[in-house]
């Protein structure tokens, strides 16, 4: 998805792979209007492969499953949010655009239903950062 | 107190935490007592074996460090150097690596203690001390300190990206040296990042020493670690201890024995007719004191006189002081080589495969992790053995564990199992890649034996 994102690049828009190390969000996210978030999603009810979209910050968006799932050193993103929150470390807006998958498991390749949707995040994303540079976001 | 006022006192008490928290992997404690009496501690090692060793055969020597880079996504640095050196001395090229080519090692290793010890020190530990139950609660009292830890963990990133070309699993280091060096203009627009992190390091360290009170804990460890003759430890140097281990780095794998016991998923490492020792900043520091870079070299009474200790320090829990020395010495180690960089002549030496063994052991942030390799003609890798940090501690934790059982026999389940997981973090133990939050079981046994009594 980042290569995606990288491959059309939009002026004043700054792609961060953060691999394993949730921990390394902050390092990111300052001095920026919105920060999306994108990542594999566990949402119980929806089909694997199909886009999840949310404002973090919207009371109304789902609990997360586990605030620590899938974390190193137990600093999942959700943490790393909720500490950039309280520090003010963080954009104004703050999106999560995920893709829905069954299970997280290390080893795993990804599936063919999760794969097709990646343009479709990738165009999502854009669109976001579009407006977000033009200040409709 | 007799026992018919004290109930529990007849009681066989199991504290068990079924994953531990704010560490690196998946681990549990299993603790027994009976009345005051500690009968059995666990330190359980669940995570699932990774069989790195295994799939390193057959592979080119080339590709290796970047192979054991992923068994760490914190310390990644620590496996590649300890790889690269173990088969520079396979290829029989150890001795041709340039000056040049060794401070650039150096300095992205500055990089991962600098990310890896703020990380462990203010994002896991620090809130321990202070009564926290997460950096986030504790950066609700404590934003500028956190916000200054952030702005150096990032700094020690920067640096590793420099020399790896990304900070998460980094590309840049090879056998033989680097892929590429860093063009001086990047280098030198780090330097006043790295400059103000110091000062920044400084200050926090003063924090750590003057603020925070260190619990009453001591024991008669064994510490090893590698031993320069001119430097504080990284890359290189013999290995040896306090209790009289001195050894070259390529003697070390028969030094030690590795034990499997039945709880654990890792291997336990014992000096060889011992028993247990203790890697890490606790016994870098306490056995290269004299090296420490000037700056950290300075603070150091200072720090001995606010924290009430002078060296060595044998307690567990004044590894958070010794971590915050190290990142100062690693900031100020950084600084000094991006102030004299210039690109080396060669980013590597060229290297012709054949058949030989090189052992090896670099300073991680965690303590001594250890390579051992064997190529065959064209370079294959025909046999792998690594001995990271955490396996060689956890001996040393579970005798840390029994001296805390003791000491919390007074307090609740929930209070003791949080004494005890403190002191686990002592280690910054980096079990794997993935950690749960903390599952905490507690159970109550008659003991019949003493009901009797």
């Amino acid at each position: 998805m980042a290569e995606g994102l990288c491959a059309d690049t939009l002026p004043g828009i700054t792609v961060a792979k953060l691999g394993t190390r949730p921990a390394d969000l902050l390092d990111h996210a300052q001095g920026y209007a919105v920060l999306i978030i994108v990542d594999a999603v566990c949402c119980p009810g929806e089909k694997p492969g199909s886009l999840i979209e949310m404002d973090w910050f919207d009371p109304a968006r789902p609990a997360l499953k586990s605030e620590e799932a899938l974390s190193t050193h137990g600093i999942s993103l959700g943490r790393q949010i909720d500490l950039g929150q309280s520090l003010e470390m963080l954009p104004p807006v703050v999106r999560l655009v995920g893709v829905n998958i069954v299970q997280p498991e290390i080893g795993r390749l990804m599936t063919e239903a999760v794969r097709k949707c990646i343009p479709e995040a990738v165009r999502v994303i854009r669109q976001h950062a579009i407006r977000a540079k033009s200040g409709t976001e | 107190m007799s026992n018919a006022k004290n109930p529990k006192e007849n009681r066989k008490r199991t504290i068990r935490v079924g994953a531990l928290a704010r560490v690196e992997g998946e681990g549990a404690l299993h603790l027994v007592m009976s009345g005051s009496r500690v009968e059995e501690v666990r330190l359980e090692i669940f995570e699932p074996p990774r069989f790195y060793e295994a799939f390193l055969q057959g592979r080119d020597f080339m590709e290796v460090p970047d192979i054991t880079s992923r068994i760490c996504g914190i310390c990644p640095i620590a496996y590649q150097s300890a790889s690269c050196y173990a088969l520079e001395k396979a290829m029989g090229v150890f001795d041709q690596l340039d000056t040049p080519i060794q401070k650039l090692r150096d300095l992205i290793y500055c990089g991962e203690w600098i990310e890896s010890h703020v990380l462990h020190m203010f994002m896991l530990h620090l809130a321990d001390f202070l009564g926290y139950e997460s950096a986030v609660s504790m950066a609700r009292d404590h934003g500028g300190i956190v916000r200054r830890a952030l702005r150096i963990k990032k700094a020690g990133n920067a640096i590793v990206e420099l020399l790896g070309g990304r900070s998460v699993h980094p590309v840049g280091m090879c056998v033989g040296g680097f892929y590429s060096c860093p063009d001086p203009k990047d280098a030198a627009s780090l330097l006043p990042e790295i400059k103000a992190c110091l000062a920044d390091m400084v200050d926090l360290t003063f924090f750590l020493a003057q603020k925070v009170t260190y619990p009453d804990f001591k024991q008669d460890y064994e510490f090893v670690a590698l031993c320069p003759d001119d430097e504080y430890p990284m890359n290189l140097g013999r290995i040896k201890s306090n209790k009289g281990l001195d050894v070259d780095q390529q003697e070390f794998g028969e030094a030690i024995e590795e034990r499997q016991v039945e709880h654990s998923n890792a291997l336990f490492s014992a000096i060889r007719g011992r028993g247990a020792y203790l890697v890490g900043p606790l016994a870098r520091l306490n056995l290269n004191y004299e090296k420490l870079h000037p700056v950290a070299a300075d603070l150091l009474p200072k720090v001995c006189a606010a924290v009430g200790k002078n060296l060595p320090w044998d307690n567990s829990f004044l590894s958070l002081p010794a971590r915050a020395l190290e990142t100062v010495h690693a900031l100020a180690l950084a600084a000094e080589i991006l102030e004299s960089y210039e690109p080396p002549s060669r980013c590597r030496i060229p290297i012709a495969p054949r058949a030989g063994y090189g052992g090896h052991g670099t300073e991680a942030p965690r303590g001594v992790c250890w390579h051992e390799y064997r190529t065959e003609n064209d370079g294959t890798v025909s046999f792998a053995r690594i001995i990271p940090p955490t396996a060689q501690n956890q001996m040393c934790i579970e005798q840390d564990l029994y001296e805390m059982a003791k000491q919390v026999v007074d307090l609740e389940d929930e209070g003791a199992a949080m004494r005890c997981e403190h002191l686990i973090r002592n280690y910054d133990p980096c079990i794997s890649c993935s950690v749960h939050f903390l599952k905490f079981e507690r159970t109550w046994h008659e003991d019949p034996a003493k009901s009797r009594s």
